[in-house]
């Protein structure tokens, strides 16, 4: 594949939006180190810059499926749309951060600078399309999460929780590369492509251990980095320990990279294997939804109970996969796009509630919140009702159309253990709506947080309702791209 | 002759090892550090086998770049470690349990 490698000047323009944000990411970076006074600055640089890529991707759109760079890097549907998608969340998750990094003095140009760093990475692991620039997209991603982590340099916990980001994150980086050796070996090449098409010739006879061998290894690196049980130690310790800007970021924008990982390796790469790796993913997507559940129930920190709700969230996008169909991929894609919807206006609205010293962490800080601040409260049983998937909020047409597509195609014992799950999950959604209006509190918060967080925070958990009572235009996005 | 399957038990061996420095290992992190780069190099020993076995040059470019993301990941490491001893006066491993199970 190298020898016959042709670099063709055209095909940079398909890589426009990558080559400027990485550029624009030096230049702040650079330009950072002189100003010293005026921060302020360089988060609306950065935003600038968040725009600017995303309108470049935007512009995008409509061209024709290219695979360029000797088929390493895909520009497609999928591509672009969750391009899109990263960068519009990255850009409403940075305006929920600046209030946090202001009050909590993280305010420092690096946190944009690694944002920015990340959202490259985020975006290369989107187009790859051979197994390098996936692996070099993830580690980029992964690189600039864990320094984020530390950012917070005198809070023991977001060490600790930097450290056992950094040693999971490596752990699971190293079993990837060895399924991808392991794959590299007998197929013999390195591209999606050329892998699908190995596999759909000669693979399923002679290499059947190999694959499935290499294939056990891939779904466990990618299980880990979804957070999906049994490899999802790490994720409560660092949604608790992180900064909480730092943890709306990590629990929502790097979800939907992976999933992009998953589609082209899963669902492209090795398709005629879905027999085997769909058995592995429904112990993963079965797991996380019942630990999910159960384990959220004692929990006392609101990051944490966070934590467990994403875990069993995931199992839900990654039962999707399993039914190894078309429409199951798009309700999968529709749901992590709900997911990461919701999931924002959540810690939003927690970020919104941070005060100087105050982390507004604890479930009980909740107590009373619909007495002194009845909209954002308002604001809170949305959220909380459409993660626990009541109709009509956004959350209940995820869950419906997972659960439409698992039975349809014969799982109906899962459906039902996923449906048992999710009614004991919606107890502690319930549980926050209760203290919020049946609870009295001792003290009462005046918010500190600036206008346009609040109208955003307002706007997104809004759009939470007007999506789910029109929905249609986003089935038929995420059904449009496969 | 070395026969693929040789380097590929050797590689399998590294792998495991490093896999299990991590999980036994309760004496301090800059082993963990050792251990993960262990890892990478069983993997890399992996490809450069496969690359050359094949006759293929992808792999050793590959491990080319999992080379330069080690030095990268090893550097982050230390400094998340270096933050770690100023915060709490040890590299033990028992110091990261204060986040709630």
């Amino acid at each position: 594949m190298i020898n016959n490698f042709q670099f063709d000047i055209s095909s940079l323009l398909f890589v426009i939006p990558e080559i400027f944000l990485l550029s624009a990411t030096i230049a702040i970076l650079i330009l950072n180190l002189f100003l010293t006074k005026n921060k302020q600055l360089v988060y609306y640089l950065t935003q600038l810059v968040l725009l600017v890529t995303g309108l470049l991707c935007f512009n995008l759109i409509g061209e024709t499926k290219a695979i360029i760079f000797g088929g390493s890097f895909i520009l497609d549907d999928i591509a672009l749309i969750f391009k899109i998608f990263i960068i519009a969340s990255t850009m409403v998750a940075m305006t929920y951060s600046r209030h946090y990094l202001i009050t909590h003095s993280l305010f420092v140009g690096e946190y944009f600078v690694l944002i920015l760093l990340s959202l490259l990475g985020m975006m290369v692991m989107v187009s790859g399309y051979s197994l390098l620039t996936m692996y070099l997209g993830l580690e980029i991603l992964s690189l600039s999460l864990y320094t984020l982590i530390a950012i917070a340099r005198d809070r023991t916990i977001a060490i600790e929780a930097a450290l056992k980001y950094f040693i999971l994150g490596s752990i699971s980086s190293g079993l990837l590369l060895y399924g991808m050796s392991m794959i590299y070996g007998v197929t013999g090449s390195i591209n999606i492509i050329e892998i699908a098409e190995f596999v759909a010739n000669t693979g399923i006879k002679s290499n059947l251990l190999v694959i499935n061998f290499s294939l056990v290894f891939l779904v466990i690196a990618i299980a880990f980095k979804l957070g999906a049980v049994p490899f999802h130690m790490w994720v409560p310790d660092v949604y608790q320990g992180s900064p909480t800007s730092v943890t709306m970021f990590i629990s929502t924008v790097p979800k939907m990279a992976v999933i992009a990982i998953l589609i082209r390796l899963l669902t492209d790469g090795l398709e005629y294997m879905h027999i085997y790796w769909s058995d592995l993913l429904i112990v993963l997507a079965l797991l996380s939804i019942a630990i999910g559940a159960v384990v959220a129930l004692k929990q006392t920190n609101i990051k944490r109970m966070l934590a467990y709700s994403t875990i069993s969230h995931i199992g839900f996008v990654i039962l999707g996969f399993v039914t190894g169909v078309i429409s199951g991929y798009a309700a999968s894609v529709f749901y992590i796009l709900v997911y990461i919807l919701t999931s924002l206006a959540a810690f939003g609205i927690i970020i919104l509630f941070n005060k100087k010293g105050f982390e507004a962490d604890k479930i009980i800080d909740y107590k009373g919140f619909s007495k002194h601040s009845p909209w954002f409260a308002l604001m809170m049983l949305i959220v909380m009702l459409s993660m626990a998937g009541i109709p009509p909020f956004i959350g209940f047409y995820s869950k419906f159309f997972i659960l439409q597509q698992v039975v349809a195609e014969g799982y109906v014992f899962v459906a039902i253990f996923a449906v048992v799950f999710a009614v004991i999950s919606s107890y502690y959604y319930l549980q926050i709506i209760k203290f919020m209006y049946f609870d009295q509190s001792e003290k009462t918060a005046i918010f500190s947080a600036p206008m346009d967080i609040k109208i955003v925070v307002s706007i997104n958990a809004v759009l939470i309702l007007i999506v789910g009572l029109f929905p249609d235009f986003w089935i038929e996005l995420s059904r449009s791209l496969f | 002759m070395i026969s693929l399957s040789d380097y590929l038990i050797l590689s399998a061996i590294i792998f495991c090892i490093g896999l299990a420095g991590i999980f036994i290992n309760r004496a301090n992190i800059i082993i963990l550090l050792m251990c993960i780069e262990l890892i990478l190099l069983a993997v890399n020993t992996n490809f450069i086998a496969f690359s050359y076995f094949l006759g293929d040059e992808a792999g050793q470019i590959f491990v080319f770049f999992i080379l330069t993301v080690a030095a990268a990941e090893v550097s982050i490491g230390l400094a998340i470690l270096t933050l770690l001893f100023r915060n709490s006066g040890s590299i033990s491993v028992d110091v990261i349990s204060n986040l709630k199970r």
